[in-house]
């Protein structure tokens, strides 16, 4: 489905990805993790052609660079930018219309009331402005504005940032519904959420991949994998029983 | 505070003169209308491009003047039909516009935006010179089958029917322009251009496409106003230029944002030019839509009818 | 962001391909027809905006027919310094105002003294320098014309010109015979501001010296009781309206309004009502083209069919073919010369060579040309102030007119008023002061 090798992308004389190789089957959830500056979001943009790279990231047996972003869009690898990126200026309904657009007339792909009944939050403020949602809202319909493309990959950029705990799990159970029916390769620096959903993943670290597995083998090595992250170890309640 | 506010009123009374009664009101109030009317598809043609591609065109002017000039060569010089000539035109000025955008937009594209309106500038210099060796400068005429037709008495004020042909027009078009904004596809997909141009294009809205079509279509609107406007001038290399003056200024008042909004703008341009400009220090009337502006500018900078900040680009 | 990087090459390319554009419709002036016309783009540019040629007139011409200019001067003159001349102009297509009369007008009579010999057995050598409308662009053109150091200095369309560049000439003290007939540019003007001196001549007539003669003729065809003014809103409109005003009521007649537009006033319903309101038996306009075309036809709209007298634009308004017939046959135009009726055997030959009509600017520059030829043969050399002195005692049978230096260095004192009855310019009659 998405192949991704030798993947090199640089801002000036800076490389914020160096090398990244990866790929997401048919059927398959796919995590990118690590902290933030490891390339995980520069990665997603190569891997839609919204910036140039080198290496090679095909789409389908096609090159993305080739492509470009309106017709990979079109053939059916849809991303969910990081911060929602929702038309502010658009209601609610006329964001999911635009993100018809790339369906191209694919016939399998999500129906506006399908999106409605994932979200049924949304249900209710169809006609409400882009510019008056909150950000558990906006996460929705940019996720919704995606399966109405009918997406032969879904890429998500950091669904869960900024959303209460709350608004998260309502967001991962929509994933997990989603992901039954769309191959869905997810960055996140939630790592506990993402491994639950994800059936492998790869960690990113200073623009390489440092560690990749299956996502049970990485939940076992959660330690290993907290200090790539970088961050304070998530289980606190097993780091008292440590020290004791 | 009361008192200052009254000195106030008095002085600004003291500057105006209410004479003619309701003739010369309802004769100012069409003038307003019309002048009000070009403005507002000048200020479409610019909210359109705008929306679509960040650009703000100053070529929207001598595209005004062009669109005239090519209704004058079908009729003067091909024998077109007057209908037939300024359909012609439309399609002509359409084409016209998807020529500026590959030649004067698509290139600079990722380039600083004043350097893209600075090119429209220059564009806006080739169309006058390309007219002067094609039409020479000498002014010249447009035809109108309402030209020359009996004014219409409305309440003892003489209104020459070009006038009220403008202003019906111009309302005929805004109702299938906000049609086409709010109902269409390719209405929702230059919103969502304007409003996240990347995002847009992640979701597969063809920006380049969009942009040729909206470069097409303001042309089109400029077409159109120079076949509203030229017959009631003498045709020459200048006849957009004001035009595009207050439309831009209307679209200012209109904040670029709502298409209602430019309109209402364009008519303010009209109705403050006519009737206060009319009554009121007539001598500095066409310097009033402009001091309406700047105090927008001052007071509203993101313009009259703007929901909070400005969303689009620009 | 997101954009794919732009070669520098496709960058390049529309620059280029514009200014390729630019330079091909710039230098692309000569096999260009002289048929294009002056036109208001530029406001600063009033008296370059008079009239046009009359291509379609049939009228009977009324004017002495001049023949080949002639000269009084001795013709055993022999000089021997060389006799220059350059022109201060732009030709067709140099600024979008630019007209091709004045360089054609000179060179067709360069091209006659040349061929008959020169002057004083010197072939004249000229030039024509292109001079932009702007004060600053005038002064650079005219500092160049200086440092060639010609014997006479020609040209200079617009007021704005005349006046930024006089002073030079006065400093270089080179005769100088220009066109634009700015107040401030006579000798005997006598408000703030003046640049007239001994070294500067004009060859226009004077602004407002034509509107105190409009008042006159207006006064004798109508006799009216009441008149409106209306003047374009420039120093052109306000001056010769305030020479209107104060005509008028030396001959007791009132003035009921006095209203301005801008040059570019595109709806004139203000000034129609107000002067409506004001119930007078005649108009009275100092204007531009455009504001004479829309505001005649609103008059005619709003049933105000009183005559309508109008300046030099009142030719453009005309053949713009925008006028109702009732407003056409309701204006009256001043001109200061319209060689196609008052000069047909003139005006054919210069048809024959430049492939248009003449106007007024070809026939006042070629005119200008001959008045420089007598001058030298007067003075008997190129001397400068012997030149000068010489210009000062001119004497010239013209085109149109014949030219006689006054009191403030303004040579042109004739025009003539016309109307456009039944679709034709007619002259109906001869103004000299």
């Amino acid at each position: 489905m998405l192949e991704i090798e030798d993947l090199v992308v640089s801002y000036g004389a800076v490389e914020a990805v160096r090398g990244v190789s990866l790929s997401v089957g048919a059927g398959e959830v796919v995590g990118l993790l690590g902290p933030n500056g490891a390339g995980k979001t520069s990665t997603l943009r190569a891997a839609s052609g919204l910036v140039s790279y080198g290496g090679s990231v095909r789409f389908e047996g096609k090159e993305v660079s080739r492509l470009g972003v309106e017709k990979a869009a079109k053939a059916g690898l849809i991303h969910v930018p990081e911060g929602r990126h929702i038309f502010p200026t658009l209601t609610v309904h006329e964001n999911l219309q635009v993100g018809a657009t790339a369906r191209a007339g694919r016939a399998d792909g999500y129906s506006f009331e399908e999106v409605y009944a994932l979200f049924p939050a949304l249900a209710g403020m169809r006609d409400r402005g882009g510019w008056a949602l909150s950000g558990g809202e906006q996460q929705m319909v940019a996720v919704g504005r995606a399966l109405v493309a009918a997406p032969r990959l879904l890429m998500l950029d950091e669904p869960s940032l900024g959303l209460a705990p709350i608004v998260v799990k309502a967001v991962f159970r929509a994933l997990r519904k989603i992901a039954e029916r769309t191959p869905v390769l997810l960055v996140e620096q939630n790592t506990v959420m993402a491994l639950k959903l994800c059936h492998r993943a790869a960690v990113l670290s200073g623009g390489r991949v440092v560690l990749s597995g299956t996502a049970a083998e990485l939940s076992d090595r959660s330690a290993i994998l907290d200090s790539y992250l970088g961050q304070e170890r998530v289980h606190d309640a097993e780091a008292e029983h440590l020290k004791a | 505070m009361t008192a200052a506010l009254g000195g106030a009123v008095n002085t600004i009374a003291a500057l105006c003169e209410f004479t003619g009664g309701k003739r010369t009101f309802i004769s100012l109030l069409f003038s307003g209308l019309s002048i009000g009317s070009i403005a507002a598809l000048a200020a479409l043609g610019f909210l359109l491009m705008q929306k679509a591609t960040g650009v703000i065109s100053f070529a929207q002017g001598d595209m005004i003047t062009l669109g005239a000039y090519i209704a004058i060569w079908w009729m003067r010089d091909r024998d077109a039909p007057w209908l037939l000539a300024y359909v012609l035109t439309l399609v002509m000025m359409f084409g016209i516009g998807i020529v500026l955008e590959r030649v004067a937009y698509a290139p600079l594209k990722g380039r600083s935006i004043h350097v893209v309106v600075i090119a429209t500038l220059g564009a806006a210099l080739v169309i006058r010179a390309i007219i002067a060796l094609w039409q020479d400068t000498t002014p010249t005429s447009l035809f109108s089958p309402l030209k020359g037709r009996d004014p219409v008495k409305i309440g003892g004020a003489a209104i020459p029917p070009v006038k009220i042909a403008v202003f019906v027009v111009t309302l005929v078009v805004v109702a299938v322009m906000i049609a086409v904004f709010n109902r269409t596809q390719f209405g929702r997909q230059v919103r969502a251009i304007a409003a996240d141009r990347e995002t847009a294009r992640m979701h597969g809205v063809a920006a380049t496409k969009m942009s040729m079509i909206a470069f097409g279509l303001s042309t089109a609107l400029a077409g159109l106003a120079g076949i509203l406007i030229g017959p009631t001038q003498n045709v020459d290399l200048t006849l957009g230029f004001g035009a595009m003056l207050a439309g831009f200024s209307a679209a200012i008042l209109g904040g670029f944002g709502s298409l209602g909004g430019v309109v209402i703008g364009g008519f303010m341009i009209g109705l403050s030019e006519q009737i206060v400009g009319g009554y009121c220090l007539s001598e500095y009337k066409s310097a009033f839509p402009y001091v309406l502006m700047l105090i927008v500018i001052a007071v509203r900078p993101q313009g009259l009818f703007s929901r909070g900040a400005a969303h689009g680009r620009l | 962001m997101g954009e794919k990087p732009v070669k520098l090459w496709r960058r390049l390319i529309i620059p280029v391909a514009l200014l390729s554009i630019v330079a091909a419709a710039c230098g692309d002036d000569d096999d260009d027809a002289p048929a294009a016309e002056g036109t208001t783009t530029a406001p600063a540019a009033d008296e370059t905006t008079t009239t046009a040629a009359a291509a379609t007139t049939t009228a009977a011409t009324t004017a002495p027919s001049a023949d080949a200019p002639t000269t009084t001067a001795a013709p055993e003159l022999v000089l021997d310094e060389p006799v220059s001349i350059i022109g201060l102009y732009e030709d067709t297509g140099e600024s979008p105002a630019a007209q091709p009369y004045f360089a054609a007008g000179a060179q067709m009579a360069i091209d006659e003294i040349n061929a008959a010999g020169g002057i004083g057995g010197q072939e004249v050598s000229y030039e024509r320098i292109a001079a932009g409308l702007a004060a600053d662009a005038a002064v650079q053109s005219t500092l160049e014309a200086i440092d060639a150091a010609p014997t006479v200095i020609i040209g200079l369309p617009s007021s704005g010109q005349v006046i930024a560049a006089a002073p030079e000439i006065a400093k270089a003290e080179i005769p100088a015979i220009l066109f634009s007939a700015a107040p401030q540019a006579f000798l005997d003007y006598e408000g703030e501001g003046g640049v007239g001196n001994e070294w500067v001549f004009i060859y226009r007539p004077r602004n407002t010296a034509i509107a105190a003669q409009q008042v006159a003729f207006v006064n004798d065809e109508f006799a009216p009781t009441k008149v409106a003014l209306l003047c374009v809103n420039n120093p052109f409109g306000t001056a010769s309206c305030d020479v209107m005003e104060t005509e008028l009521e030396a001959l007791g007649i009132e003035v009921t309004t006095r209203e301005t537009n801008e040059f570019d006033a595109t709806d004139m319903t203000t000034q129609v009502l107000a002067i409506q309101n004001g119930d007078p038996d005649l108009i009275l306009n100092v204007n531009f083209p455009n504001p004479i075309t829309v505001f005649a036809n609103q008059l005619i709209e709003n049933g105000v069919t009183i005559p309508h007298v109008d300046g030099a634009s009142a030719g453009f308004a005309f053949l713009a073919g925008n006028l109702t017939d009732e407003a056409r046959d309701l204006l009256y135009g001043v001109e200061d010369c319209l060689p196609t009726l008052q000069n047909e055997e003139w005006s054919a030959k210069y048809e024959d060579e430049f492939g248009g009509p003449p106007n007024y600017a070809a026939a006042e520059t070629y005119d200008a040309i001959y008045i420089i030829k007598a001058a030298i043969e007067r003075a008997g050399s190129t001397d400068p102030a012997a030149v000068r002195d010489a210009l000062a005692e001119t004497s010239h049978e013209g085109i149109c007119t014949t030219y006689e230096t006054d009191e403030g260095n303004g040579l042109h004192h004739s025009a003539i008023v016309v109307d456009y009855e039944g679709g034709t310019i007619n002259i109906i009659k001869e103004l000299s002061f």
